[in-house]
């Protein structure tokens, strides 16, 4: 019975419906679209910190940083500090030294394709892949970019270390200039001599290097005349995400317990790592590379108070909305009730009818909302990210819940309204 | 033990200024058939919304079967009508939208559980086995007031509250419906008739006379 | 799910005492006022809420938002572990009313068995907590008996919401029993009477069945957790090996070359078992052969999972070029020889790790 009454009262009064839906839907379709860009960020940051494998970066502590424009650094290397080559192995010989998967240096001066002088290009020397000696030199370890980089894809060979003229070209660079495989290449830097480079790989798979020749680093020590000149070394490590406790080693030492003590001395945590890193490099800043928390997650926890406040006051406008439609809705339908309890009905069966409704409603806004921000988000998710987003399963329930909730305060606040409606009107012909 | 099924005392009714029942004192038995006659604003649908316990008095006791309700909730109200009380109206008050066997079912919803077999056979009881699938708007009036006395019956209560049953209703059906509450009657049912045809007065075992929300006489058959 | 489970232990004995006091002085009502209420029933709903009160402040000891999400942007676990404490205390208060409904069914007898069993447990749980705080405080000695009650009944305390829902199920199945009694001396009722008994059996059922998926609600969770997803990874069973008549462990090269950890156990002269493990660490037959033990964090071993290789005392990830040096929380290197196609471990070398073993 209570269904059969539900069906009429549904598909009754069908313009004061679509309202109601529409109102929730534009709601839900705002709460859709906020969840969508927030969650998949946050999602991705999660992903990113709650990884084991971490990518940290080692820097010179100096105050001349680079300028980067358009991926050529502009800031004249004279005048800037840098690390050692030789230091290099004493990143192996840290307490976590066995929990370092590889690392690589790097030196970068831009240059001049000859042919194709009007574009300065970024010379980046680096390790590709090599042996180096522990501290004592008793045991040797094979690292270089190929090992922390493993999603590149190298079309050809890689480079030769040991070939100082081999060298490696980004896709976007050689797709510009026409270059293949096994063709040579003339950079000159600012002031020196012209180099001839032999291509032995196209690379692909990396924004940052997509305009830019790889060489092997001694190649650019020698050109900026800086032997054993190091910009920045990239660090891959196995590491275990941060935690209560890590949080609690940095901030309060001295509260950890015995046990707590030992279990936070035998973790490999990323900061422990980085900080044993920096305590072993000479002049180093050490620091984790989380590029999601640090590009997107950045925006997102800068507006992520704007966001609950409007999700919040969206929230107040289309309740008031709904309860204004459904407290019509009664005012209109009051005669109806007023028999129904004549009849026998308690106010709870009355009411549950239009909570039953508001839930019906609720869900239908919710699914159209919930499409629509799919949609919505795709296009906001590009133009302040220029990525997509990936819907993730957990927005439906969100933005499902948020439209029920609507709905149902909203029906709650035009409720009272039916206890007001006397069933003596029936008898009086009041109907 | 009790003689009195429904027995009213010093009851009083205001609306703001208006005095719709006064002092009003009012016993009626255990298959009694009362009709209620008076002038139009006399007071009878006023004390027939208290006798149903769909209002309450200003002041004064209403024992409904040796119980006072006059105190009760709104909920507490809804309890004891659901029992005890069905409801007959003028304008029928059929939901517009349920068919005639759906709208019976509903009062035995509210009531307890719904059952078609005994919707059914009350329909039959009232001649209309073959409108049950018909909506009110496809039946004639004396057909609706059938269904309305139907769904007044369905949950058996002791007491049955007509309110000008026959008022919209041509002589031919008046004579029917009138028919079934004298077969109520028969069967022990309490009934409480308002009336403005002194003919269908005379059907009860007594009348009384409204004025100005008193008993101005009494008339025993 | 943690925090489903932690929300569900800590408030547990707060409803069911909740829905028993509803039981005792049904027509009390909610918020008892001390004037014009029973005395009793207002001292009983006061309990209730100094019990809600102490289990929210020892929740409150617990719980941080890092619980919740590592990350503090909107995502998908902040919004599940949020989600969970709702239904967990949605669960919890939905307790009250069943509970009471099915206690007030039963009558007084049952009342007082559900009300001595909750009170008591209450009492025990409580009293350990406060002689644990009296203990911190250095207001009490620390004698042993006081340290391993408190300890014992650390132990105890997960189990006792099963026993609570233990209880919660052996009423309802009360209920149904007394119900099918009923039933069936019954004689068959006609006419409205039958309808209205109808009615009543419905919203019986309706009561019947909110318990039985309450208590389905929350004890799968509490068994999935406390059975599987909260239970410690295990190590792989060690395959026993007996050494030679030189005393030389023998290893043939082929059995252990998939990449996998594989465990080994074996006696050394001491008398202690030893365990170790070899695993390939390249593609060719390059192996690290290693104590199962952390010079860190003791003999908890390591295992694989996926393609990692994990400390089980500390969670740290090990990286497998790396098994077979000493460092950070590496194994413990085991060296060894290679002849033909067989990994040879001296008995000497073996005993040399025998006191990393065992020592607790
Ligand atoms: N809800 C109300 N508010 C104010 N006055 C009311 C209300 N209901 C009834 N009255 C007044 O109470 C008095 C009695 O009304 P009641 O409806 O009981 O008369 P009645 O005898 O049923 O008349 P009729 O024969 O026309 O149906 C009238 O004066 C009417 O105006
Ligand atoms: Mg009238």
């Amino acid at each position: 019975m209570f269904f059969r009454l539900l069906e009429d009262s549904v598909l009754r009064n069908r313009r004061r419906k679509v309202l109601a839906v529409v109102t929730i839907a534009i709601a839900a379709t705002l709460m859709s679209v906020l969840a969508h860009i927030s969650i998949d960020i946050g999602n991705k940051m999660a992903k990113e910190l709650n990884s084991y494998e971490t990518n940290i970066r080692i820097l010179p502590k100096s105050e001349g940083v680079s300028l980067f424009l358009g991926g050529v650094d502009y800031n004249p290397l004279k005048g800037r500090f840098f690390l050692n080559e030789k230091d290099l192995p004493r990143i192996k010989g840290i307490f976590w030294g066995n929990n370092i998967a590889g690392f690589s240096p790097f030196l970068t001066v831009p240059v001049k394709i000859t042919g194709y002088d009007a574009i300065p290009v970024p010379l980046v020397g680096t390790f590709f892949q090599r042996q180096i000696g522990d501290v004592d030199g008793s045991q040797s370890f094979e690292t270089g970019i190929r090992f922390i980089k493993p999603y590149w894809t190298i079309q050809g060979a890689w480079p030769d270390d040991l070939q100082q003229n081999n060298a490696l070209v980004g896709k976007a660079l050689a797709d510009a200039l026409n270059l293949g495989v096994g063709q040579s290449l003339q950079v000159t830097p600012d002031k020196g001599a012209p180099v001839v480079l032999q291509i032995t790989g196209i690379l692909s798979g990396d924004d940052t290097y997509d305009h830019a020749v790889m060489v092997p680093i001694e190649t650019v020590q020698n050109l900026a005349g800086l032997p054993d000149g190091v910009e920045s070394i990239d660090v891959s490590a196995m590491s275990v995400p941060e935690s209560a406790l890590s949080r609690k080693a940095r901030t309060h030492p001295d509260s950890l317990d015995v046990q707590e003590y030992d279990l936070w001395y035998c973790t490999s945590y990323v900061s422990s790592i980085a900080h044993q890193l920096e305590e072993a490099i000479p002049n180093a800043l050490v620091k984790p590379v989380w590029h999601v928390a640090e590009t997107q997650g950045a925006v997102i926890n800068k507006i992520q108070l704007l966001m609950f406040v409007m999700t919040l006051v969206i929230f107040i406008a289309a309740g008031l909305g709904v309860a204004t439609i459904i407290q019509t809705s009664i005012l209109e339908r009051s005669g109806e009730i007023a028999l129904m309890k004549a009849i026998g009905a308690a106010n709870h069966h009355v009411a549950l009818l239009f909570v039953a409704e508001a839930i019906l409603l609720g869900v239908i806004g919710g699914v159209c909302g919930y499409l629509l921000g799919m949609g919505f988000s795709q296009i906001i998710g590009f133009d302040l990210f220029t990525s997509t987003i990936a819907p993730s399963p957990i927005v439906g329930p969100v933005v499902g819940t948020y439209a029920v909730a609507i709905s149902l305060t909203g029906t709650v606040f035009g409720l009272t309204r039916i206890r007001r409606i006397s069933p003596t009107a029936a008898l009086h012909g009041r109907i | 033990m009790n003689e009195l099924i429904l027995e009213l005392k010093s009851i009083k009714r205001c609306f703001g200024k208006i005095t719709a029942l006064d002092d009003f004192h009012f016993n009626v038995k255990p298959g009694e058939w009362v009709s209620i006659m008076g002038p139009s604003g006399s007071g009878k649908t006023t004390l027939l919304n208290i006798l149903a316990c769909l209002d309450t008095p200003t002041s004064g006791d209403y024992l409904l079967d040796g119980i006072n309700v006059a105190s009760f909730n709104e909920d507490q109200r809804t309890v004891i009508r659901r029992e005890k009380i069905g409801l007959v109206f003028q304008q029928f008050h059929l939901i517009p939208y349920l068919t005639a066997l759906e709208n019976i079912l509903l009062a035995q919803y509210y009531h307890s559980v719904i059952d078609e077999d005994e919707a059914m056979a009350v329909l039959v009881r009232v001649g209309l086995e073959h409108r049950a699938t018909h909506l009110p708007s496809q039946l004639s009036g004396g057909e609706q007031q059938r269904v309305c006395v139907a769904r007044a019956l369905i949950n058996q209560p002791a007491i049955i509250l007509a309110d000008e049953p026959t008022g919209n209703l041509d002589e031919e059906n008046e004579a029917i419906v009138l028919k079934f509450f004298k077969d109520l009657h028969q069967q022990g049912k309490t009934i409480i008739l308002v009336t403005h045809n002194p003919e269908i007065g005379q059907e009860g075992d007594r009348i009384i006379y409204l004025h100005h929300g008193k008993i101005v006489e009494k008339v025993y058959f | 799910m943690l925090i489903f489970v932690n929300t569900l232990r800590e408030f547990s004995a707060v409803a069911f005492t909740a829905g028993i006091v509803f039981a005792l002085f049904p027509s009390q009502g909610f918020l008892v006022r001390p004037c014009t209420g029973k005395a009793t029933a207002f001292l009983a709903q006061c309990l209730v809420i100094v019990l809600f009160l102490a289990s929210f402040y020892k929740f409150s000891l617990h719980f941080s938002y890092a619980q919740f999400s590592s990350v503090s942007i909107l995502n998908t676990d902040m919004i599940i572990n949020s989600a969970s404490l709702f239904v967990a205390a949605a669960l919890l208060i939905a307790v009250v009313p069943v509970l009471a409904h099915l206690l007030t069914m039963l009558g007084k007898r049952m009342i007082r068995l559900s009300l001595f069993i909750v009170l008591a447990m209450i009492f025990i749980r409580w009293s350990a907590e406060v002689t644990l705080g009296l203990l911190e405080l250095n207001l009490w000695d620390a004698s042993a008996a006081r340290v391993s009650f408190v300890a014992k009944i650390g132990h105890l305390f997960p189990l006792m919401i099963y026993i609570e829902m233990a209880l919660f199920a052996f009423l309802l199945l009360a209920f149904f029993c007394k119900r099918r009694a009923l039933l069936q001396n019954e004689s068959v009722e006609i006419g409205i009477n039958r309808r209205k008994s109808e009615y009543s059996t419905l919203i019986e059922k309706r009561w019947m069945k909110s318990a039985l998926l309450i208590i389905v609600a929350i004890v799968v969770p509490l068994l999935y957790q406390d059975l599987y997803a909260g239970r410690a990874p295990k190590l792989s069973p060690a395959v026993a090996v007996a050494s030679g008549e030189d005393g030389v462990i023998r290893i043939r090269m082929d059995d252990v070359k998939n990449g996998e950890l594989h465990r080994f156990s074996a006696i050394s002269k001491s008398g202690k078992q030893v365990r170790f493990f070899v695993i390939n660490r390249g593609k060719s037959k390059d192996f690290g052969v290693a104590f199962d033990a952390c010079a860190l964090c003791a003999d908890k071993g390591y295992i694989k999972k996926s393609r990692h290789v994990i400390c089980l005392a500390c969670g740290s990830l090990i990286f497998i070029p790396s098994i077979g040096r000493s460092g950070g929380c590496n194994p413990i290197p085991l060296k060894y020889e290679v002849m033909d196609d067989m990994i040879l471990i001296k008995p000497e070398d073996l005993d040399a790790g025998a006191k990393y073993f065992g020592f607790f």
